[in-house]
């Protein structure tokens, strides 16, 4: 592999993780968004169940 | 809105990289005394901004924190520190790479060098520092530390000229020899990486601020069933 070709795999490689690791943050924090609106939901419940 | 920024802003991100990767790889000249191994520079480079940008986000966070007293300031440090982490992380891995070849060595204790590992050292013992300790206090002495740590920014980069090292002085004076056809593709590098970190540091504060929201929900709930 000629030295320019041998950069570029490993740019990639190294870009493709820092996308992977936005990616799964991204995801993280959709799950917790989605946990958020399940549990205010609870909490509006348990509110008018308690008046 | 925010919606749509969750969507551009990756795409924007993808986009930018590509740029970056074809200025770098393709566009940019071949420098006459180093070869290819010069274009790790534009990595370099663009990893080094991006760490210092996140670093002074850890630094006004944490005087945000002491000041107003607000979780979300101590959030947003911590969010940008752990990003700063990665960036110098890549710093001190392209760094020897480019090195063994040019050098002969993988490291030196050059001035540069020594003081980006103390960076590095520094960041990562805050971000212990917040793990350890939790609560108020945790977040309250990580802000304090982060403040101390700060002072290492300035120090690295300055340290080119106010040591004798064999760190090259690119853009802090003295003479680089940057070929001029090689800036825009290091200035498309460097916005890449900038736009990179800033979208890494939005997400993860966006994390920690709905992991904190959960937790209030949820002891919300306890208080109401007990």
């Amino acid at each position: 592999m000629s030295n320019l070709t041998y950069l570029f795999v490993a740019f990639a490689f190294i870009w493709a993780g820092v996308l992977a690791y936005l990616i799964r943050l991204s995801g993280l924090r959709k799950q917790l968004e989605e946990r958020i609106d399940r549990l205010q939901d609870r909490l509006e419940k348990k509110a008018l169940h308690n008046d | 809105m925010k919606r749509n920024v969750d969507t551009i802003l990756p795409v924007l991100v993808l986009l930018a990289m590509i740029a970056a990767l074809a200025g770098a790889l393709l566009i940019a000249p071949t420098e006459k005394a180093m070869g290819d191994v010069q274009r790790i520079f534009y990595f370099h480079l663009g990893s080094a901004a991006a760490a210092f940008v996140a670093f002074t986000c850890v630094f006004i966070a944490s005087i945000g924190f002491i000041v107003r007293r607000e979780t979300v300031w101590d959030n947003l440090a911590s969010a940008a520190a752990e990003v700063g982490v990665l960036f110098t992380t890549f710093v001190l891995i392209s760094g020897p790479l480019w090195a063994r070849p040019i050098w002969g060595k993988w490291w030196v204790w050059d001035p540069r060098l020594t003081t980006t590992l103390m960076l590095w050292f520094l960041y990562t013992g805050y971000l212990v520092l917040r793990q350890t300790i939790p609560g108020y206090r945790g977040a309250m002495a990580a802000a304090v530390f982060a403040i101390l740590a700060y002072v290492d920014v300035p120090v690295v980069y300055f340290s080119v000229r106010w040591w004798r090292g064999i760190h090259p002085q690119v853009l802090s004076g003295g003479g680089g020899g940057l070929d001029p056809r090689m800036i825009p593709p290091l200035l498309v590098s460097v916005a890449a990486f900038l736009l990179l970190s800033g979208v890494l540091i939005r997400e993860r504060f966006n994390l920690a601020n709905a992991a904190d929201c959960v937790d209030r929900i949820t002891v919300e709930l306890e208080d109401m069933e007990s």
